[in-house]
Order: C-alpha cells, then structure tokens, then sequence
C-alpha cells in the first residue's frame, strides 16, 4: 500500500475540514471551517481551493459536481471526500500531534496542561 | 445548503464578469458558485475575486504543468530563435547579450502555451489544441517588440516564431498535455501525473542535450564562464518548475 505524504499543518486543518463537513464539505463550508480551525489566524479562499487541489493531486481526497443550486445562481458545488490514503494520512498526523502533546506535558508539568486546557474549554465555549 | 445563503445577495455584474474571463474553465463553474454564494456585499465580493482569482490561476498552472515535458518545450523554443538568429544574421549569434536577449521572444512562446493550456476547455478535445499554445505564444512574441523593440530584430522574431510553431506543435502532438490526455470521470487525479511519470527520464537526456547544442553553436569556442552559466540557469530553473 502506498505511503502517505507527510501534511503540512494547513493540509491537516483542510483534511479536518473535510471530515466534520461530511457530506457538506465544498469550498464555501471548507473555508469556514478551517476560519474557525485555524483561531485567529486569517485563511483565505484562494489558499484553500490550493490546498484543496494538492490534496486531489497526492489521491488523499476526491471531488464530484454536484447538481446546480439556486441560491448559487444555478451553478453546481465541487464537493469533496476523504479517501483510505487521506484518513491515513490524518490519523498519522492526530497521533504525531497527541506525541507532541505528552512530550510537551512531561517537560511542563500537568499545570500548564491544565491551563491550556481550560483556556480550549473556553474557546470552544 | 449554503452556509452564506441567508446574506447573500447578487454579485456585482463587473466584477462577476472579469471573474468569469480570468477564471479558468475548468474550475469556472464552482469557483463562481462559491463567490456567489459568499457575497454580502460589492466590496466584499470584489475582495474574495482579487484574492481567490489568483491563486485558482496558479493551482490551474501547477496542476496542468508537466515540468520535464514544460523544460523541452522552453529548450525548443529557444533553440527555434537561436536557429533563426543564426539564418537570418548568416553567422550563429556570438555575442552574450544577443544570446540572452533571444530569451525574451522565447520566453513569450512557451508563456502562451501555458496560458492556451489553463484555459484550455476540459471537455471539448479540439484538433487545434496543439496549435492553439504556439500561436498565442507568437502572437505576444509580437507584443513584445513593443515593449522591447531594440532587443531582437524584426526577421528573426518572425522566423523564431515560425519555426517555434513549428517545434512547439510537434512536441505538443507527440507529449500531449496533461490536459488532453484520458482522464476518469470522478477519479483522483492522482493517475493523471503519475501517467506522465516515464517522462521525467527526459531530464537526463534535456540537460547534456543542451550544453552539447550551445558547445556546437559556439564553434566549439567554449567560453567556460558563459557555458557554465547556461548549464546552472538550466539546472537552477528546472528544479524550480519541479517545485511549482
């Protein structure tokens, strides 16, 4: 089986994107996702549609049209999907970040993790 | 249903027709749809237009550039306006700066054919497609007398242009563009690189190819600087196109 690509951290917050959108995930729904992924930090569209052709391009998710929609003037949405490369490639990362995460809390304490933990909490509200 | 739809409203026709002219066909009908779908006001509509355009231009270009088949198009055309320097002045060109300055012309050719395969239809195969490219390309070879019109003579801009017609054509019939080659209905594009995969072998045949024609247009009067310097821009610009 082939190996992923390691992803960069934009291609994981699209990959994410993705995956909570479900069905729904298309430019517009993708780019307000990864907005909110990303916190304060600004994206932009165009980085996104990018990204999005990248990942196409390395088979770590596919696009279909969709049928057209009046609301977009009759003009149909490019919606996306993860492929088995894809959610590979996204578990290895999670679990990559989770190690980051224990290598941090050994050397800071459970304190700060505790700290960061509730300033998330209140972030996600 | 789209999550703009309750502030949407409709896009302004100027800006909504420029974005229809620069966005590339291919991806025209869903790129619109998105910034419709996002529009709450003119200016902000405007906005998401100048920033998304283009970056959907360059994803286009990088998506439909083969680098190695992009490397032999540059080498052709180049060598078409070498090869007319050469007729039309009777001696090859020796001089430094008429050798860089050919570069200009040539560099137009091969920037129209990347512009003729962006735009290119996705679904309407046409058997001018390999032609298109080459006479765009000449077209603004013409253009840039204007801009330029001391850098190369008239006679060899129109002789370098035919015989680049001629060269680009060819090699567009023979290594068809990523473009026009088979694709899936909703496969990943994946395959679609990997089918022009063996071509990268060109890379070894292109490089010494190239150093072996300028020792042979220089009369085997090898300058060391100025050979060195041809084979590095070479080697420097293809590893760029290969990151593009």
């Amino acid at each position: 089986m082939a190996q992923p690509d390691t992803l960069g951290q934009f291609e994981q917050l699209v990959l994410t994107a993705i995956l909570t959108q479900r069905e729904d995930a298309y430019g517009v729904t993708i780019h307000s996702k990864v907005r909110e992924l990303a916190g304060p930090r600004p994206v932009s569209l165009g980085a996104v549609y990018v990204t999005l052709d990248r990942l196409e391009d390395k088979g770590l998710i596919a696009s279909w049209l969709s049928d057209p929609t009046p609301e977009r003037g009759g003009r149909a949405k490019r919606c996306y999907r993860l492929e088995a490369l894809g959610e590979r490639a996204l578990q290895e990362s999670a679990v990559t970040a989770k190690r980051i995460w224990d290598g941090i809390v050994q050397v800071w304490g459970k304190d700060w993790a505790k700290q960061w933990g509730k300033q998330w909490g209140r972030e996600a509200g | 249903m789209g999550q703009g739809s309750g502030l949407m409203r409709r896009p302004p026709r100027i800006a909504e027709a420029l974005a229809t002219l620069l966005i590339p066909p291919a991806c025209r009908e869903e790129v619109l749809g998105d910034l419709q779908e996002r529009c709450t006001s003119t200016r902000g509509y405007f906005k998401d237009v100048v920033i998304a355009v283009p970056c959907v231009i360059a994803s286009r270009m990088r998506r439909i550039t083969d680098p190695p088949v992009l490397l032999l198009q540059a080498m052709l055309v180049y060598l078409a306006f070498l090869g007319a320097a050469w007729i039309v002045n009777g001696t090859p060109p020796f001089d430094r700066w008429e050798i860089w300055l050919l570069a200009i012309p040539a560099a137009c050719v091969l920037a129209g054919s990347i512009l003729a395969d962006i735009y290119a239809e996705p679904g309407a195969p046409s058997p001018w497609r390999p032609v298109k490219g080459p006479v765009l390309g000449a077209a603004l070879a013409f253009l840039s007398r204007s801009a330029f019109p001391n850098a190369v003579p008239f006679r060899i801009v129109l002789s370098g242009a035919a015989f680049s017609l001629i060269l680009a054509s060819t090699a567009n019939l023979l290594i068809p563009p990523v473009i026009g080659r088979p694709q899936g209905v909703n496969g990943p594009a994946l395959w679609l690189k990997h089918s022009s995969a063996p071509l990268g072998s060109l890379k070894w045949i292109a490089v010494p190819a190239v150093i072996i024609l300028v020792a042979a247009l220089s009369g085997l009067r090898l300058r060391a600087v100025q050979t060195a310097s041809l084979t590095a821009a070479i080697i420097v610009a293809y590893h760029m196109l290969k990151r593009i």
